[in-house]
């Protein structure tokens, strides 16, 4: 059963306050206050002086990798909201691992799954260590820079944040078993955002909360098992709904980090898990939910659940 | 132990643009796009950058080469960027892929992302038997990077049609690695596929043939090799490439 | 699922009025013919946060809070069901 191992995170210790970005978004008044009040909404992490491959690095550095794990890593995979943030053929998932010594990895980016990437990544890790020598193991690297307006606001819904995630997998561990992983591909939405919002906003928390479900009841749960759930830092009304729909308690979402992180891309379930773990909000043998959904000229809504 | 194996192998060339590519709202946005990925490597955009769009559509691009019967898997791979950088171009194809397959991309490894591709479809082999691996290159970058670039020479795709009732692959992708022949020793192939990073080993690699791939298409020139062999009776085929600029030798062994 | 039969008749009808008052300020074009049974999504095509706007200006013109905790899709159907929720999810006055 997949494992994670350890997790290391970077976030930049300046904000952006949403009110910056009222002109390039045309924001009103009214509209940051609906922001701050309901979405809590409020800021988010900013790096303007580092490069990319600079906060993945910084990320990488704070799992302060031993020689020893360092030698037994054989993947590497970069999990992206955005497919092409650099330009071709720049490579920051290469100069990373050439930073860390881990050029014997084989260090790949997957994605089109918008924010759920880094659901797909945990995965698709786990999938290729099953096979390989049990003292294997592999990197999950989250994370991104608000380099465009896109990468920055989505109209209506959320600040990105500018951080990262680095997150150590192994094919078997004591603690942070993936139970299962639920992933739901809705390429329909498929189109400029702006023309399939109105639906997109109609399915979103139905898919989302079926997600989860979906997952719960995979891993032979019911929803009252689960102690904690690990949110995409979208915004509070959108889980507030999904709550709603499935039943599960708000307060046990961890969404203290939406009003001051935003939402860092892939990264947000790794940076929660560990405000999770430093507050002790999970003990051992808890079972907890990482989900997320995104969009981008196709969705996706995710959840896996683990064992803590 | 399951294995997914080679059905078919198809491939196609795109002389005509992207639908897309006159779509003047879409080329406004990628203008934007372009613009703000270049600007934090001291780079700009040239004023005729995009007019018109060269580009192609990799959403376009692997319609036609979506399979006609349901699939439970597809994989995109992937490296030079399309004309929209921004879409979940794998997740749109399942959506328009009979079965409506599970689906993700690879990308960000050269021409080792497709063998990647295949070693994680592998892993899906005894839930998801029927699977789609496609492979897509687009010859056009709007920009000077600023560092050396190879594009292909055209726009090219591929698509594997695999099954877990077929005689099995197997997929091995070597990092860090030069490019070793003692690697396609004793792989015992009647057919071997070497792509343009390998084409200097031809005389030494010890097969009953030998076919180069086209080396002006890096990321799909070893896959339209194969698609052009007769696999009933090629025998067991190995395509091995190598890319130079990141160091993986890839080798992948079909029945 | 608010109980209406809590909910003061007359608060509510206010708040229709009221809802019915700050559709055009908040819709940001001319709205004629608001009732009750106006949908909100489909007659009038209000997005999910231009829902939240008329739910801030209905504070500000109340000058009531409203707890948005317990609010969901359904309660933005229609001006009347919106009304039923604010109606009866007013915090008490300080």
């Amino acid at each position: 059963m997949t494992a994670l191992v350890a997790i290391g995170t970077y976030v930049p210790p300046d904000r952006v306050p949403i009110e910056s970005l009222a002109d390039e978004f045309e924001l009103t008044p009214m509209q940051l206050r609906v922001f701050r009040r309901y979405h809590k909404l409020g800021s988010a992490a900013h790096a303007p002086s580092l490069s990319l491959t600079e906060l993945l690095g910084l990320a990488v550095a704070d799992l302060r990798l031993t020689v020893e794990q360092a030698a037994r890593i054989r993947y590497v995979l970069y999990a992206r909201t955005f497919p092409g943030v650099v330009p071709y053929p720049l490579n920051p998932l290469h100069e990373v691992c050439r930073s860390f010594g881990l050029q014997h990895a084989s260090a790949f980016a997957v994605g089109h799954h918008a924010c759920a990437s880094g659901l797909l990544a945990v995965d698709l890790a786990g999938r290729l260590l099953a096979s390989a020598p049990p003292d294997a193991l592999a990197l999950v690297l989250t994370g991104e820079k608000a380099f465009t307006g896109e990468a920055r606001f989505v109209p209506e819904t959320s600040m990105f944040g500018e951080g990262a995630a680095a997150c150590l997998v192994a094919a078997s561990g004591p603690r942070d078993r993936q139970l299962s992983y639920v992933a739901s591909l809705r390429g329909e939405f498929d189109g400029e955002l702006e023309e399939v919002a109105g639906e997109f906003q109609r399915i979103y928390h139905d898919a989302l909360g079926a997600a989860v479900t979906s997952a719960v009841s995979s891993a032979g749960l019911s929803l009252s098992d689960i102690a904690l759930i690990l949110p995409h830092n979208v915004n509070v009304v959108a889980w507030q709904r999904v709550c709603k729909r499935i039943g599960y308690p708000l307060d046990r979402v961890l969404l203290d980090h939406v009003a001051d992180y935003g939402h860092v891309f892939c990264a947000d379930a790794f940076l929660n898990h560990r405000t999770a773990v430093a507050r002790g909000l999970l003990q051992p043998g808890d079972h907890y939910v990482i989900a997320a959904a995104g969009a981008g000229r196709g969705a996706t809504f995710s959840a896996m659940v683990f064992s803590h | 132990m399951f294995a997914l194996g080679l059905r078919r192998a198809v491939s196609r060339r795109y002389p005509t643009p992207a639908l897309l590519a006159a779509d003047a709202g879409h080329a406004a946005r990628l203008s934007t796009y372009l613009t703000d990925l270049l600007a934090p490597q001291g780079l700009t955009l040239a004023p005729d950058a995009l007019t018109p769009v060269r580009g192609q559509s990799y959403g376009e691009m692997a319609v036609p080469l979506l399979p006609a019967d349901p699939v439970d898997l597809l994989v995109l791979a992937y490296d030079v960027p399309d004309i929209s950088p921004g879409r979940a171009v794998s997740t749109y194809l399942t959506h328009v892929c009979p079965g409506s397959p599970m689906s993700f991309a690879v990308s960000d490894q050269g021409r080792a992302a497709a063998f990647t591709a295949l070693s994680l479809m592998q892993t899906y082999a005894a839930t998801h038997p029927r699977a789609v691996l496609i492979a897509v290159e687009q010859a056009d970058l709007p920009y000077d990077p600023g560092v050396p670039v190879t594009l292909p020479a055209a726009h090219a795709g591929i698509a594997l049609h695999l099954a877990a009732d077929a005689p099995p692959a197997s997929v091995t992708v070597t990092p860090d690695s030069d490019a070793v022949l003692d690697s396609l020793d004793g792989l015992d192939a009647a057919t071997v596929v070497l792509g343009g990073g390998l084409a200097g080993l031809a005389d030494d690699v010890k097969a009953d043939r030998v076919v180069l791939a086209d080396p002006a298409q890096p990321m799909t020139g070893v896959w339209e090799a194969l698609a052009a062999l007769d696999l009933d009776t090629a025998g067991r085929i190995v395509v091995a490439d190598y890319d130079p600029a990141l160091r993986y030798l890839c080798v992948a062994t079909f029945g | 699922m608010s109980d209406t039969t809590t909910i003061d008749p007359d608060l509510r009808q206010q708040v229709v009025d009221t809802i019915c008052e700050l559709l055009p300020r908040v819709l940001k074009r001319e709205v004629s013919g608001a009732s009750e049974t106006t949908t909100l999504m489909d007659d009038l095509g209000m997005s999910s946060t231009t829902g939240l706007e008329l739910v801030l200006e209905l504070e500000d013109k109340l000058e009531r809070e409203i707890s948005v905790e317990d609010m969901g899709r359904d309660n933005f159907e229609t001006v009347g069901s919106l009304a039923d929720y604010v109606a009866g999810n007013l915090l008490p006055e300080e």
